[in-house]
């Protein structure tokens, strides 16, 4: 069971479907790790109903139950027969990355890798592109640090969230393992470090790009990374 | 407020239902009657025009008729149920909207529900709970949840709305919040 969980304000707007895609991502693969806020998430939806019942309700047109029953008497299948059938399978590369995303985040995961490698940011940590949408200038990215290397110290723009998916890494706010989520504001200036033994791999989303300090920092705005 | 009673709640339960066991028009024409309007209102409040509301209504109605099996009263309220589609159906809209590039049978545009299943021990009653913890919150917390629910409206965006300080927002919003998980907590 995660011990760092999804703040009230994320799941307001998860239940009201106003996440930007990509920390919606997010949100999903916390909820789908996490017992307690998968309940949670739940009742904020069941919030969404009850709201729907208090709401006052605006007359619909004349004829709109008739204009619909012609609809499904004609067979009309409506938007969702649009769509792919669930559990669809989108073909790409083998990659340890697929074993440790929760299912609902796997076709993301082999998109994303059918698009682009996996490149080296530093030694011991390679980053995945997300094929997300992101809001603004964020980014969505997978980062894969191998066990006891870390991430340069860093600092953000906008607000970074993170989820692990694998392993667990240690920095000034505590211990995070798989499942938990970590949420850094600008203020905050850190250095994650896998621990020992296993490989840690994150989902990172950012609401605007994260920046090295230092030295690195330097190299870093140099690439164009 | 108003907010169906255990018996109405059942009453809608039992439509549905019978429109996925026998395709039962008549019941459907109830739900239809029930549902629409207060869909209609909540589209509107989103920033729908008259007519596009009334499309998303009939799509999300369309949905009612065709996976009415999959409702099961155990996990969810029909409310509830319909809510979820509703926010799916537009989660969906905004997201072609924003990306109208991207393959329309991209299983990334399918959000996800929620799986409520194996979390909840007694989703009647939580119902319940928290449908009275709703009626008895101050109305000014209760503006700003259904701000942030029917408008879709960031916690920014409220305080600009109401001419409230950032701070003032947050705060009340956590109050909201921690009277409804309370209520909520018993029960999952």
């Amino acid at each position: 069971m995660p011990s760092h969980h999804l703040p009230a304000e994320l799941l307001l707007d998860h239940a009201a479907g106003t996440l930007d895609p990509a920390l919606a991502v997010l949100v999903e693969g916390h909820i789908a790790l996490c017992r307690q806020c998968r309940a949670e998430a739940g009742g904020f939806m069941a919030v969404g109903g009850a709201l729907l019942d208090t709401i006052e309700p605006v007359a619909m047109s004349d004829g709109a139950l008739d204009r619909l029953m012609a609809r499904i008497d004609a067979g009309d299948g409506g938007w969702e027969s649009y769509r792919r059938p669930e559990g669809t399978v989108v073909s790409g590369p083998a990659d340890p990355l697929i074993d440790v995303l929760p299912p609902a985040l796997r076709p993301l995961g082999r998109r994303s890798l059918a698009r682009a490698p996996w490149r080296r940011l530093v030694p011991g940590v390679k980053v995945l592109d997300l094929d997300v949408p992101t809001g603004g200038r964020g980014s969505a990215q997978i980062l894969r640090v191998d066990a006891g290397k870390g991430v340069p110290r860093h600092t953000h723009l906008g607000n970074e969230y993170t989820l692990v998916l694998s392993g667990a890494f240690n920095d000034h706010a505590g211990r995070f393992a798989r499942g938990d989520l970590q949420i850094t504001d600008p203020s905050v200036k850190h250095k994650p470090i896998a621990e020992p033994g296993e490989t840690c791999m994150v989902l990172a989303v950012t609401d605007a790009p994260l920046r090295l300090t230092g030295a690195l920092g330097f190299i870093q705005r140099s690439l164009g990374y | 407020m108003q907010s169906p009673d255990n018996n109405e709640r059942e009453v809608l339960a039992d439509w549905v239902e019978a429109v996925a066991e026998t395709g039962d028009r008549a019941a459907f024409a109830r739900l239809f009657a029930y549902l629409a309007p207060r869909l209609k209102a909540f589209l509107r409040r989103l920033g729908s025009n008259d007519a596009t509301a009334e499309e998303l209504v009939q799509e999300v109605m369309l949905t009612v008729w065709r996976k009415a099996a999959s409702f099961d009263r155990r996990q969810s309220s029909v409310s509830t149920w319909v809510y979820t589609i509703a926010r799916n159906r537009r989660i969906d809209l905004i997201r072609r909207e924003s990306k109208p590039a991207l393959d329309p049978e991209e299983p990334l545009l399918q959000p996800a529900a929620p799986v409520a299943a194996d979390t909840v021990a007694d989703e009647a009653r939580r119902d319940a709970a928290l449908r009275a913890a709703i009626s008895t919150l101050p109305p000014e917390q209760l503006d700003l949840l259904q701000l942030g629910f029917f408008e879709g409206k960031s916690h920014v965006e409220i305080a600009e709305l109401r001419k409230l300080p950032l701070g003032t927002v947050k705060s009340r919003m956590r109050l909201a919040f921690s009277r409804l998980r309370r209520a909520m907590e018993s029960y999952q």
